[in-house]
């Protein structure tokens, strides 16, 4: 008895950890917390890869991306679903676009002062161009929401404040 | 064959191990949760901030169909970390730390759910369990000292002191091995049975990591490692080749580090290398394995520590126990010498220098 129950202690972790290398048990959104099956370096990546991000356009039609402390928290695994979950839902991914503008409208120093849309988007990279040769250029862009950027003239800040 | 593989198993998990060394582990595996949750207390109550529609509940978590405030969090979080102090120095150690362990699993889930479910904390929290439902408070702890002057506060559920070695301390350091071990080779088993196969220790798919990776910090982010422009360099290639032989190798035969003492040390220098070179080609830190936290159950930590007091005692010797010490010598000699003249015994008692008062007692002979 003394031995028993730590021994099926012992066999109950490793059950507990293996489990989720069986598909079914991996929890409702295929991968879960502690146990995980590790998933993170396993899949072989498509080419072109993609991602989500909030890219903003000036005057002359210059691209600058929109950093994720624009519109997420945490760090940037943590900024990147948060967004991809937010651009999935034309309410979301609206409601985002709008409080973006309405944070860029409020700079008035930097390149992205000058910002006059924003857009959420997903882009297709070819990563040996991208990262081998420097052509950051995307091979496609899917455009979740888009809106302007409302810059108020200093007087009227003055005003309402 | 079974009765050796059983007597095989028998030795592995239940050999005499003294207590002191499963208090040390819980001190540093303590003393990381701790740090971790007074560190990242801010950042994971900003996450809770987020919007509620990225809320996704995982784990023991479900429960949930809408996330809490993140005042009631914030404060949960404060408990929780109160309760990581009480987990570190040992107090009432049988009813908080079960507490304190399914808190802090709970608190770390409820912070996955609104990202990506992370997988830096997996081991921290596996360890904090173990040591939790563990007899792991009864050599360093308060609780000692509490139980040595209320001997009655062990019916509540506070450690009693065990000088004894005892297999009870551990199957608890096989089982943090366990779960510091079989999670590695889960990740190993999770490539090779892809759709990679074994082609993945070729290299070609960790560098599509690392681009992937360089991708999302460019986008998101705004900057990108330097490194990370050089990947399809072929130099870059033989590297990546390796290293994914190496992940392999390491990975699948991680829990052979059970086996053997000297396994063991070799597995956690490979392993932190490992991380440690994570840390380098895509910026991911994994801080409880790349600071060796996560491996404190393979070392004599108890030996190390009684070695650093040997050495303290010696450079610094006490001078004030030392003199007391002569003193209750000189004194036990005096009265033993009359003791002996009263009684006329003839056998003489010795003392050596550093001899204190209680071992003269100990020493005179039976028949005085």
């Amino acid at each position: 008895m003394k031995k028993l129950l730590p021994s099926l202690f012992s066999l109950a972790l490793v059950i507990a950890i293996l489990a989720p290398l069986k598909e079914e048990w991996r929890g409702d959104y295929g991968d879960s917390f502690p146990l995980s099956w590790y998933p993170m370096f396993s899949r072989p990546r498509p080419d072109p890869e993609s991602s989500y991000y909030v890219v903003g356009q000036d005057p002359d039609g210059t691209r600058h991306i929109i950093t994720s402390r624009y519109y997420a928290r945490g760090g940037m695994n943590a900024a990147r679903r948060q967004l991809g979950r937010l651009a999935r839902n034309r309410r979301t991914a609206k409601d985002l676009c709008a409080k973006i503008a309405e944070r860029l409208a409020k700079k008035n120093k930097g390149s992205l002062a000058r910002v006059e849309k924003v857009r959420i988007v997903r882009g297709w990279f070819h990563m040996e161009e991208y990262f081998g040769k420097g052509n950051k250029e995307p091979v496609r862009e899917h455009t979740y929401a888009s809106c302007s950027v409302k810059k108020r003239a200093k007087r009227d800040r003055g005003r309402q404040r | 064959m079974i009765k050796s593989v059983l007597g095989f198993f028998d030795r592995l998990w239940f050999s005499k191990v003294p207590a002191a060394r499963l208090s040390w582990i819980r001190i540093v595996v303590g003393a990381y949760a701790a740090w971790f949750l007074f560190t990242q207390r801010d950042s994971m109550v900003d996450t809770a901030k987020s919007d509620p529609a990225v809320f996704r509940p995982i784990g023991v978590t479900t429960h949930l169909s809408a996330p809490i405030s993140p005042e009631l969090y914030d404060s949960i979080i404060g408990v929780t970390l109160l309760l990581s102090y009480c987990f570190l120095f040992g107090i009432w150690h049988h009813v908080l730390a079960p507490i304190f362990a399914v808190l802090f699993l709970w608190v770390i889930t409820y912070s996955t759910s609104w990202s990506m479910v992370f997988h830096t904390e997996n081991m921290l929290v596996l360890h904090v369990l173990i040591l939790a439902v563990s007899a792991s408070a009864s050599a360093v702890s308060i609780d000692i000292d509490l139980t040595r002057k209320y001997p009655w506060l062990a019916k509540l559920g506070f450690s009693k002191e065990d000088s004894t070695p005892d297999p009870r301390y551990c199957w608890p350091i096989r089982s943090l091995q366990l779960a510091a071990t079989l999670p590695y080779v889960v990740a190993g088993l999770a490539k090779v049975r892809g759709d990679m196969g074994w082609s993945w220790a070729l290299g070609e798919n960790l560098r599509d990591q690392i681009t992937m990776n360089g991708l999302y910090y460019d986008v998101l982010r705004g900057y990108v490692k330097e490194l990370t422009y050089h990947v399809y360099e072929w130099q870059y290639g033989l590297l990546f080749m390796f290293s994914a032989t190496m992940t392999l190798v390491i990975e699948l035969g991680a829990p052979l580090a059970l086996l053997n003492r000297y396994l063991g040390y070799f597995y956690v220098v490979s392993i932190m290398a490992m991380h440690w070179s994570i840390l380098w080609l895509m910026g991911i830190p994994f801080r409880y394995q790349l600071y060796g936290f996560a491996y404190a159950s393979f070392f004599e930590i108890d030996l190390a520590v009684d070695w650093v007091e040997k050495q303290f005692k010696r450079r610094f010797p006490d001078k004030n126990a030392e003199s007391s010490a002569e003193e209750g010598a000189e004194q036990a000699t005096e009265e033993d010498a009359e003791q002996a003249t009263e009684e006329g015994a003839e056998q003489p008692v010795e003392h050596s220098a550093g001899q204190d008062a209680k071992q003269s007692t100990v020493s005179r002979p039976p028949n005085s």
